[in-house]
């Protein structure tokens, strides 16, 4: 084969390797997208299965966890008698041996705890639990007996009672034995790749550490002071310059100065090195992509991050380095043979086990199944052979596996069952009230759930609508006293607006002068910083300024908040003036603020596509006749202590905060120009109507409103009235989240809340200064009429769809297109992240390293962590998003067939799918590709006056209930204390 | 008692109390709830402080160096084991100030170790590492010295190996304790020869105190034991690359073993043996010689850190070098002024790694554009190739790991594998030997 061919099916296979490695981007704009994402063409079932032989990583929660919710009811019989029932179906009833049918058997292996009978476990189980010396402890009476009636004649000898047990016992130990040692073993594949086995070699310590600490510094992003020499070539070529020459400390290092040395003579690239490695090695190449990925062992977290910047380039924060996959499987490949120079010491190896383990294994859950059972060892060599075999193969069948995931379905069961029956006993109305006098419009976030209830409780007139939280603008944005352009935007979409904060006239003067202290100050603070790790600048430092630092050390400490409203005072002479306005253009190139002449209220933009964005969004809510006063309110998260700071921004914003968003959205629907070519579309806003947009901070539970002094005087008073409801409901929001922390008190106060969720924001010492999306179970797309007043528990995301206004499913198809694929990542992520801690997530936080700006290593050296880390995720319940839409069913399935994405999805089970009859309470859910009627239990919804009673002293998952609104009114001059607002 | 032994003497017994309470109730296997552990911690801590604040006004008040005799454990042949504390004024104010940061650490870990399993554990052992500090500081005999020394090298040992599911931590843990162990035998080796020529050799205060005066080779000798002693608590050459390595406990765990104090034992110890610095001018140019160059290798090390903790460890090597600049140069004041000032302000870079990238967006949003790489002096007059190799000698860390590897641990393991192979050999001819001796 020729060398170009050769080079073009390599550079093929490395892509293919990409794909499989992780696919998270620099830590600092972090996008939620399912973790398996490669493996999305695979139904979930598979796909976690495969993926975790790949990558060394548990498919489901492991059985123990499950067993414990099994005995605490939060999984139950009747769920895993379905679970066991759907995937059985007609062959349930099967007989497999004498009166015993194949459903039985799996009730068997699922309700009861069948001893996981590991290897060494076997002799332990036998020797020190007496298995052996009488029947199973928490054996069932029934059970137990109907075994030793079969014996005993008359049960009178009760002294000799245990003998009997035992020799029964023992009997059915040998019959078990013996069917065992006739039933064939099957060995099963479990390395999924297409070829071979997984090599057995690993990469050795010594080169995983040299290439970790040579491409981080090829990646950094500007958190070393000395920028690596020859970087512009390229990772490979740089890594040849830099070290074909120096010192040997031993014949690794010898090894390599030789072959980066000829490597550089003979100039040949990466491709031809590592296709002459692999031709070296033998290896065929359908064999490439195997042996290549496996050459990433413990480097994954890099290569990932190689092939993300190679693809992605605009994703690094400062700027991403010429870098390709195939030169870092190179390097790979190159310094793991140089590892070889030394011989490496043989680890202990696993020993095969030799064939008596593997019967004790094979026969241990068997005879503890038929004591389940009820079975005498008489009656297992009564059966036939085949029926013997039978049992054995059934066991093989019904392994721990397979049922953790009969177990993942019960669970997810229990769950659906809940929220479907509260949504199908949902009393209020169907439809949207008309008569409002405010609406709040709030990214679709499961975090927003409770702001939203809250906000509606405080003010019955008071509407909300939920949406994707970059409410339809896609923005590049730079905010006054920012550095840097940010794109808002769903990721992969390009941005259709730049905005520019920039302070009001009046205030311009003060803020030149804030700027220029800014800037002096910052100067002097890096100068510091660097100083104070360098050598004289650092002993000048440590010595004259060092001992002032133990101020500033003890009080964040002691008193985080204090010292955040402290420093705060004391910067407010050089912070950003708070009295800004937006300039909107379309193109980079004409930015209003260079041109010479500033266009009318700094705006220029296409009124087409502001019209679009703006009729867009009011129609996919349904929000079709706005009150009086609207507020678009993004939200994001501020935190220390929290390298995964962006993990907790707006997903929609592309892990972006999504005030501006709202702002410009808002901006944009007051335009006199664009209401006028609404009305020509037929989209009439009434006159009235005034939006304002609004930042919500998920983390300390702030809230503020842009351009309040845009605000016409008429509406003074229903801005007061939102205010009152805003400082209500994000009281109650913060005494709602402060329940999901065990350090807190569940009686907390609105005020108390408010300060610790405060407090907590600002701590250097806090890991988790909110759950983030952790707990998020449904997706709930329909009218907020149907879900108003549901106690959801912060788990459910909620997307505004009206299904009367939609008769041809265009706005559905977009709704799903965006919502769906958005909550699903965030769903899948966390699913993941929380069953595997450390081999999807990034496991604890507590000794992370931020590693060149772009993401995490576990403490002094390792390859980079992706995912989410436990402290974000531990009081998640990993299930599959439960997606219900307030759609006729044909609707959903027309959208299904034209959007692959999604129909995967849903065909694949990553997420489970349901239909909520708009002109009914008749809920459809999909299974196995269909819709099929929802059977309900008969589970009455509880009633309550507010949330605060649902909640209140309680911690854990809450069902949901029906808070009646009619108790709680409020006025509007109730709430005197505004919220805290700028401008 | 007077009142300053009696405020000292509860400082003192404190974090021996806490240490006791938190370790019998896990033995006991009823560990104490996180709840209670906490504030408990904080009276406790918090009581040691306002003591010693009391101690150090006393002390300063009367102006009367005193000390606390407890009485001896045992004695023997002209040799009594003496539990015996100095509290001079610049005992008492080190005291307060270890105190305090632990003080500080210990409520930032009430929040920052919440619901971790190891909560208990990691608690015990800062108890542990006060106590050691307290007696490294405070300590009136050799031997409570070298006890002292032990905790601190067992707590901080047992803390990099803090995560201990993995096994990265469990192997670095392993080998900051072996060079630990290797060098505490330099400490032992050096107090022996001190008794051994001076009977009733004690620490001294501080300052003044009777110092025999020894010959000159005995003195250079000690003095160089000591040196090696400190250079592996402190991270000095050729054992410097340990400390990166310890940053797998979890961040404020590194930030006051690494950061702050446990670093920072090596140059309290020779300062109190700076009366041994005069009578033994070569191996105080060593150590001179030792401290400048660690700093300047660090320093250099630094430059090409990408992760932030390891940035902040060869950062701390560099001030520890220089301060055992000072210390060589006869200095007094200005090296514990250095070690307090750096000691407070690289706990506070230590705890705030985390939020690296919060607070440098923060700071680039300040300048007004990204922060560009440091301009390095005297870069621009080397050749592409010397600049290669420096920045690979940075890069690689000097190659301190292999270094050590090649000269010390691979050699040891030979020898040991060979030792034994002999050893099973001999064993094997014995047996032989008996069976035969036994079938006749």
């Amino acid at each position: 084969m020729s060398t170009a061919s050769s080079n073009l099916r390599l550079q093929e296979t490395v892509r293919k390797v990409g794909l499989l490695l992780p696919a998270q981007g620099p830590i600092t704009a972090f996008v939620h997208h399912n973790t398996l994402h490669s493996f999305e063409d695979r139904p979930f079932e598979q796909a976690v299965v495969e993926a975790g032989a790949l990558f060394g990583t548990e498919p489901f929660l492991p059985e123990a966890t499950f067993r414990e919710m099994l005995a605490c009811g939060r999984i139950q019989y009747r769920d895993l008698e379905a679970a066991i029932g759907r995937e059985l179906g007609s062959r349930g009833s099967q007989r497999v041996a004498p009166d015993v049918c194949r459903l039985d058997i799996w009730r068997v292996l699922l309700r009861d705890q069948i001893f996981p009978a590991a290897d060494v476990r076997c002799h332990w189980l036998l020797e020190e639990q007496g298995l052996l010396h009488g029947l199973l402890p928490d054996l069932e009476s029934e059970a137990r007996r109907h075994l030793l009636e079969s014996v005993l004649e008359p049960l009178d000898h009760a002294e000799g009672l245990h003998l009997v047990e035992k020799r029964l016992v023992q009997d059915l130990w040998e019959a078990c034995l013996a069917t065992t040692h006739e039933a064939p073993l099957r060995q099963a594949k479990s390395w999924p790749m297409a070829s071979l086995e997984r090599p057995s070699q690993k990469n050795s310590r010594w080169s995983c550490e040299l290439l970790q600490t040579f491409v981080a510094s090829f990646l950094d992003q500007g958190l070393s002071d000395w920028e690596l020499p020859h970087a512009a070539d390229g990772l490979f070529t740089c890594f040849l310059k830099l070290h074909s020459e120096g010192w040997c400390p031993d014949s690794r290092w010898r090894v390599l100065r030789q072959r980066t040395k000829r490597l550089l003579t003979t100039m040949q690239g990466a491709e031809a090195c590592l296709l002459e490695a692999l031709t070296e090695k033998g290896c065929k190449q359908e064999d490439w992509e195997n042996y290549l990925f496996c050459a990433c062992e413990g480097l994954r977290g890099f290569a990932g991050m190689v092939f993300q910047l190679e693809e992605n380039p605009q994703r690094a924060p400062v700027a991403a380095p010429p870098c390709r996959l195939l030169d870092f499987l190179a390097l790979a490949v190159l310094v793991e043979d140089c590892a070889q120079a030394i011989p490496q010491q043989e680890l202990l190896e696993e020993q095969d086990e030799d064939f008596e383990e593997t019967q004790f294994r094979r026969t241990i859950p068997l005879f503890q199944l038929l004591q389940r059972l009820g079975c005498t060892g008489n009656w297992l060599r009564a059966c036939s052979m085949e029926e013997r075999l039978a049992l054995v193969q059934e066991l093989e069948q019904c392994n721990e596996l397979h049922r953790r995931r009969l177990f993942q379905e019960a669970y997810e069961r229990r769950y659906r069952k809940q929220v479907l029956n509260a949504l199908a006993q949902h009393p209020g109305p169907r439809q949207d009230s008309a008569a409002a006098l405010l609406d709040v419009v709030l990214c679709l976030d499961e975090r927003e759930e409770s702001l939203r209830r809250h906000l509606e409780e405080a003010d019955p007139l008071l509407r909300t609508y939920g949406t994707a939280g970059h409410f339809g603008v896609s923005l590049r944005y730079r905010g006054l006293g920012d550095a840097d352009w940010t794109t808002l935007a769903p990721p992969g979409q390009p941005a259709r607006f730049w905005v520019e904060e920039v302070a009001r006239d009046h205030a311009q003067q003060e803020e030149r002068q804030h700027a220029r202290s800014r800037r002096h100050l910052g100067q002097v603070r890096a100068a510091a910083d660097r100083g104070s790790r360098g050598l004289f600048l650092g002993a000048f430092l440590h010595v004259v300024l060092g001992i002032w630092s133990t101020i500033p050390l003890v009080l964040a400490v002691l008193a985080p908040r204090w010292f955040h409203r402290f420093s705060k005072q004391l910067s407010a002479g050089w912070e950003p003036h708070h009295d800004t306005t937006l300039h909107l253009w379309q193109d980079e190139e004409s930015n209003p603020t260079s041109s010479a002449e500033p266009t009318e209220e700094g705006a220029r933009f296409d009124l087409d596509s502001a019209t679009e964005v703006v009729s867009g969004l009011l129609l996919s809510m349904g929000l079709t006749h706005p009150s009086r006063l609207v507020l678009f309110l993004g939200h994001g998260s501020r935190s220390l202590n929290n390298p995964q700071e962006a993990a907790h921004d707006c997903g929609a914003c592309g892990g972006g905060r999504g005030g501006p968003n709202a702002r410009v959205v808002a901006r944009l629907a007051n335009d006199a120009r664009v209401r006028a070519s609404l009305i020509e579309q037929g989209l009439e806003i009434p006159e009235e109507t005034v939006f304002v947009g609004g930042w919500h901070n998920t983390c300390d539970d702030s809230i503020v409103l842009f351009d309040l002094c845009d605000l016409p005087d008429s509406h003074r008073l229903d801005l007061r009235r939102l205010e009152a409801a805003l400082t209500s409901a994000r009281g109650i929001d913060a005494q709602e989240r402060a329940r999901q922390f065990l350090n807190q008190s569940t009686q907390l106060t609105p005020e108390r809340a408010l300060a610790q969720v405060e407090a907590r924001a600002h701590d250097l010492a806090q890991p988790r200064p909110e759950y983030g999306h952790a707990t998020n179970a449904t997706l709930l797309i329909g009218r907020r009429a149907r879900s108003r007043g549901l106690f959801l528990d912060r788990r459910s995301f909620l997307e505004s769809y009206d299904p009367e206004q939609d008769q041809d499913g265009l706005q559905l198809a977009t709704v799903m297109g965006t919502a769906m694929t958005v909550c699903a990542g965030i769903n899948l992520e966390y699913y993941f992240s929380f069953v595997d801690p450390f081999g999807y997530g990034c496991g604890t936080k507590l000794p992370h390293n931020i590693s060149a700006l772009l993401g995490v290593m576990d403490g002094a050296k390792s390859d980079l962590r992706n995912g989410l880390p436990w402290q974000m995720t531990e009081i998640h319940e990993p299930m599959r998003l439960l997606v219900i839409i307030e759609a006729p069913p044909e609707r959903i399935e027309a959208v299904l067939a034209q959007n692959a994405q999604l129909s995967r999805l849903v065909h694949g089970r990553w997420l489970q799918l349901a239909a909520l009859s708009p002109h009914s309470d008749e809920i459809l859910v999909m299974e196995d590709g269909v819709f099929r009627p929802h059977h309900f239990e008969p589970d009455p919804l509880p009633e309550v006056e507010s949330s605060l009673k649902v909640f209140q002293g309680r911690r854990g998952p809450l069902r949901p209930a029906f808070i009646r609104m009619d108790s709680t009114t409020a006025s509007p001059d109730e709430g005197k204390r505004t919220v805290e607002v700028l401008s | 008692m007077s009142w300053l032994q009696l405020f000292s003497l509860a400082a003192l017994v404190i974090p021996v109390l806490l240490f006791l309470l938190l370790g019998v109730s896990q033995l006991l296997h009823c560990p104490l709830r996180e709840k209670l552990i906490g504030p408990m911690a904080a009276i406790g801590l918090s009581a040691a402080i306002l003591a010693l604040l009391m101690a150090n006004g006393l002390c300063l008040y009367q102006d009367s160096a005193q000390t606390l005799d407890l009485g001896r454990w045992f004695s023997g042949q002209g040799h009594a084991f003496r539990l015996f504390f100095l509290l001079d004024v610049s005992t008492l104010p080190l005291l307060l100030f270890a105190n305090l940061l632990v003080g500080v650490v210990e409520a930032f870990t009430h929040r920052y170790l919440h619901r971790e399993p190891g909560y208990h554990r990691f608690q015990l052992m800062l108890f542990l590492f006060l106590i050691g500090l307290d007696l490294v500081l405070a300590a009136g005999s050799m031997e409570m010295l070298v006890a002292g020394w032990e905790f601190l090298g067992l707590s901080s040992a047992l803390l990099i190996a803090f995560f201990h599911e993995r096994s990265g931590p469990i192997r670095n843990g392993l080998r900051v304790f072996s060079i630990y162990r290797f060098c505490d035998v330099a400490l032992v080796s050096a107090f022996l020869w001190l008794h051994a020529v001076w009977p009733d050799s004690a620490p001294t205060p501080w300052q003044g105190g009777v110092v025999p005066t020894l010959p000159r080779g005995t003195a250079e000798g000690i003095l160089l034991l000591l040196l090696f002693a400190v250079s592996g608590k402190s991270a000095l050459l050729p054992f410097s690359s340990w400390l990166p390595r310890a940053m797998e406990g979890p961040t404020p765990s590194s930030a006051i073993f690494y950061g702050a104090l446990s670093v920072h034992a090596g140059p309290l110890l020779l300062l109190r043996f700076s009366w041994l610095m005069e009578q033994a001018p070569a191996a105080t140019v060593v150590l001179g010689i030792l401290g400048a160059l660690t700093s300047l290798c660090a320093a250099l090390v630094a430059r090409t850190q990408t992760e932030i903790k390891s940035l902040l460890a060869y950062a701390t090597v560099t001030q520890v070098g220089l301060i055992m600049l000072e210390i060589s140069l006869g200095w007094h004041w200005i090296p514990l002024l250095h070690i307090a000032g750096h000691a407070t302000l690289r706990s506070l870079q230590f705890l705030r790694a985390p939020s690296l990238l919060h607070d440098r967006h923060n700071l680039e949003d300040a300048i007004g554009g990204h922060l560009a790489h440091a301009r390095i002096p005297g870069l621009d007059r080397l050749s592409p190739r010397q600049v290669r190799k420096l920045y690979q000698f940075s890069l690689h860390r000097a190659w301190l790991d292999e270094l050590l590897d090649g000269l010390v641990i691979y050699p040891w393991q030979r020898w040991t594998a060979a030792l034994v192979d002999v050893h099973l050999r001999l064993e094997q001819q014995l047996a032989k030997f008996v069976s035969k001796e036994h079938r006749r």
